[in-house]
């Protein structure tokens, strides 16, 4: 009777162990995200400013709550994983922290833990800078407004302007092909390749080529150069293993890029 | 897959609990994870034409001597005039393609892709696995509170084959799992983890595999295979799923539970039944939404008192060639939602949901008086709420200080005490024009509004209704027949109401004011004794009203002012002993105290 109900006991601790261990608190982690960031499209599309507002404090929290998670878990894929949710959640926030929470995941991803965490490692290499992105356009849209609403003759003196956020866009999609290569070699799941490369080719192809140039000739700066950076992004991008099928800009294959008139 | 080895899989999950604690975490590290796309700027079409037109393979279209657009253009951009850049854009989208053109980005949001961790070809789990994981997972939980659940052949085992019986039915052996099979993990897992609970809340709980594995089937299946194809559709039926589909398959199991007589034995109705209800509450959520007034817990409320209906009489629930059973149940549903949405308050809510669920109750238990055809039960019983709760709104409107006498318990009560003797008795509400049951609800909301004085309580009001409910039943056409000139002019109403003005007017006598006993339980005792004396004999009961509230009054009058000598109990028993000989027309002896004794004497 003593050994049955030692027995049991055993079991109860063991199993409350079990219910109060990180399966279920990662899973509601991951599951908040996703709903927060589809309310957050939601209130975008129904243009519920109000509501976005508050989706994007629930974010901001959810980025606390899953980088104070990560610092307390003790396995360190966990610790990974949180620290991806983090990173996520501060970046759909707007949250600058989105940088620290990345970086302390990145520190955990040495070759060993990122061959047993293909994706929230690979996640977590491109998270910052896609983040970095979204603020630079969200710089560009208030710098669009202000040079189209200027009068011709003082758009000028935006020049300068338009032409850090083109060389910002092009310092994100530097870093993100740089990373590329790693995760195509991964064992994540494709796609994350495909997802990573389709924002890569959005920001090639829409926010540099189209948005970034014509901001900068809209504000009459310096156009050919940024048409030869243009170019270039595109030789780097053929040679980091993008394609035409995520970056419609792109010729079908490298040695059809011709390089505009007057660069070097 | 084999179900066996499903069922095993889970077994082995749960002797290892240790060991497998990794790969429990493990399995939710490599669940699906959003990446978001990056945001797009707003559109502007000027900004778009000069980085279209800025394009090496389009910049001959404006630079150059054999440039067609050159005229727009002042090297390097568009000229700033409205003119020159609608001219540009609409040689952009004749160049390009209007699927280069997206003038609503900025506004549309950006979509998301949920990434696994692992290449297909690389995990280290697979998507059975995943499964046997979760369930075990599940599992875990319930073997915390009760270690024994799992143990020889018990329920908890049943439960487990049942469920992996059903998994291996709806899921490809390839493990190529798609929208619909996730859906039917997520429902199924709501039956197993509402299983386990109930088994270790139900000890003594007798089921076979057989049985539950067709709940579960009959509830799951026919919505795995309804799963609309549209996403927000998607969406929604995941969001009711999560919302209701736990609760309501608890409910269904706590139902065997309670009816496990009508679960023994090979005839699979009752599952089919529960089954066909289950399917009927969630295609009613996600036809109609959760709405304002009928919340999940109100939409549960309903369907664990048609849970007990179908228990009993699964043959209402399995259609009869014309009405499918899907269809049929979620009638029901649909119109006790019409009911309650439509219930005023203080009857709507938690109130107008347990009234729906006990006329649902009531009528399931005497179905066998309900059999008209034209007068389908589940109508009949959702007319009953409606009926009563207009009636009574009626008369606590009218009679504002009624809305501090009864509680909500106290208003469910009355409800379901008057619903429930209409049901023993349907003759009160079919056939007869609800005449019935109308006067009965007419007698007591009429006599309600009349006590602005407050001398009766909910308790005491519960009492009277029962009383004046079951004399209804036994003489439904005396008492409590209406006038069809005047509808609230009901006998029994009057009775009551004179009574009551009685007990009123004494507390208004100053003198007599305090010594009265006539209010609380005396009042409702003399209402009780009126209407039993009455019932079989409402002619005598009409031709000496006058004479009662006489006799009311005297009696009143008299035991006030002796009211050292004489209390309740003798108030009480003077009034039987002065009533009967009244009705047959006698007159009222003048009281004082020698006849008072003689008569109690002679009484005793």
């Amino acid at each position: 009777m003593k050994k049955q109900i030692l027995h049991r006991l055993a079991t109860i601790v063991l199993v409350l162990s079990l219910s109060g261990c990180t399966a279920f608190r990662l899973r509601d982690a991951n599951e908040q995200l996703t709903s927060y960031y589809y309310a957050k499209q939601q209130a975008t599309q129904n243009s519920d400013y109000l509501m976005r507002e508050s989706v994007k404090s629930s974010l901001g929290s959810l980025a606390t709550d899953a980088a104070e998670q990560a610092e307390r878990e003790k396995n360190v894929l966990n610790q990974i994983a949180f620290y991806r949710v983090a990173s996520t959640a501060a970046w759909q926030a707007g949250n600058p922290n989105v940088v620290s929470h990345a970086e302390a995941g990145k520190k955990l991803c040495t070759d060993r833990n990122f061959n047993r965490a293909p994706r929230d490692c690979g996640m977590l290499l491109v998270i910052p800078f896609f983040a970095g992105v979204d603020e630079t356009t969200d710089r560009f849209n208030e710098l669009q407004a202000e040079v189209t609403a200027a009068p011709a003759d003082e758009r000028a003196s935006h020049a300068q302007a338009t032409e850090k956020v083109f060389a910002d866009y092009r310092a994100g999609l530097t870093s993100i092909l740089t990373q590329r290569l790693k995760l195509a070699n991964s064992a994540a799941h494709p796609d994350l390749l495909e997802a990573v490369d389709q924002n890569t080719g959005k920001l090639l192809c829409t926010l540099i080529e189209i948005d970034a140039v014509g901001l900068i000739a809209t504000a009459r700066g310096d156009v050919a150069r940024a048409v030869c950076e243009v170019h270039k992004l595109k030789v780097s991008a053929f040679d980091a293993g993008l394609n035409q099928s995520s970056a419609d800009c792109l010729p079908e294959s490298k040695d059809k890029l011709v390089k505009p008139q007057g660069c070097p | 897959m084999n179900p066996a080895l499903i069922s095993f899989g889970i077994q082995s999950v749960i002797r290892l609990g240790r060991v497998t604690n990794d790969a429990l975490d493990q399995w939710a590290r490599d669940g699906e994870a959003i990446l978001p796309e990056i945001n797009e700027p707003n559109f502007n079409r000027e900004v778009f034409v000069n980085g279209f037109f800025n394009k090496p393979e389009n910049n001959p279209f404006v630079v150059g001597d054999a440039a067609q657009y050159a005229e727009y253009w002042d090297d390097p951009a568009v000229k700033p005039d409205k003119t020159a850049i609608d001219a540009l854009f609409t040689a952009a989208i004749k160049i390009g393609g209007e699927q280069e053109v997206d003038v609503n980005r900025g506004l549309a949001p950006g979509g998301a892709i949920l990434i696994k961790q692992w290449d297909p070809a690389q995990s280290p789990l697979s998507p059975w696995a995943r499964i046997i994981l979760s369930a075990g997972d599940i599992a875990l939980e319930y073997v915390a509170v009760n270690p024994s659940i799992l143990d020889g052949d018990g329920n908890g085992q049943k439960l487990i084959s049942a469920y992996a019986k059903n998994l291996s039915d709806i899921l490809p052996d390839d493990g190529s799992f798609g929208v619909k099979e996730n859906f039917a993990q997520r429902l199924t897992g709501a039956f197993l983890r509402a299983g386990l609970e109930t088994i270790s809340q139900n000890h003594e709980l007798l089921v076979s595999e057989k049985h539950l594995q067709e709940l579960i089937s009959s509830s799951v299946k026919p919505l795995v295979q309804a799963l609309p194809n549209s996403i927000t559709e998607q969406l929604k039926w995941g969001e009711i799923a999560d919302a209701i589909m736990g609760p309501a398959a608890s409910a269904a199991l706590q139902t065997v539970a309670r009816h496990q007589t009508a679960f023994l034995g090979e005839d699979f109705d009752p599952n089919r039944a529960l089954g066909a209800v289950t399917q009927a509450l969630f295609l009613e959520a996600a036809g109609n939404g959760l709405r304002d007034k009928l919340t999940p817990e109100g939409l549960l409320g309903l369907y664990r008192a048609a849970l007990g209906v179908a228990a009993e009489r699964p043959q209402l629930f399995l259609g009869d060639g014309q009405c499918p059973q899907d269809e049929f149940a979620r009638e029901l549903f649909s119109k006790f939602a019409d009911v309650l949405s439509e219930s005023p308050p203080p009857f709507d809510g938690e109130v107008g949901i347990a009234l729906a669920s006990a006329a649902l109750g009531a009528v399931g238990n005497n179905i066998h008086r309900f059999v008209d055809d034209s007068d389908p039960w589940e109508q009949t019983a959702a007319e009953m709420v409606s009926f009563l709760t207009t009636k009574f709104k009626n008369a606590l409107d009218t009679n504002e200080n009624l809305g501090s006498v009864f509680s909500k318990s106290q208003l469910i009560e009355l409800g379901r005490t008057l619903l429930s003797r209409v049901a023993e008795t349907p003759e009160m509400i079919l056939g007869s024009g609800n005449q019935a049951w109308e006067g009965v609800l007419t007698a007591v909301a009429t006599a309600m509004k009349e006590d602005t004085n407050l001398l009766l309580t909910g308790d005491d009001w519960l009492e009277i209704a029962k009383v004046a409910a079951e004399e209804a039943a036994t003489n439904p056409v005396r008492l409590f027949r209406l006038n069809p000139a005047n509808p609230g002019d009901v006998l029994a109403a009057k009775l009551i109401s004179v009574i009551l003005k009685s007990a009123g007017a004494i507390i208004e006598t100053p003198e007599l004011q305090g010594k009265t006993v006539l209010f609380g339980k005396t009042l409702r005792e003399a209402i009780i004794i009126v209407l039993r004396a009455t019932s079989g004999n409402s002619q005598a009961a009409q031709e000496h009203l006058e004479k009662i509230e006489k006799l009311t009054t005297n009696l009143n009058g008299f035991v006030a002012t002796n009211h050292l000598q004489y209390g309740n109990k003798e108030w009480l028993r003077l009034f039987r002993i002065l009533l009967s000989p009244l009705l047959e027309g006698k007159g009222i002896p003048d009281l004082t105290a020698e006849t008072a004794n003689e008569l109690l004497q002679g009484g005793s």
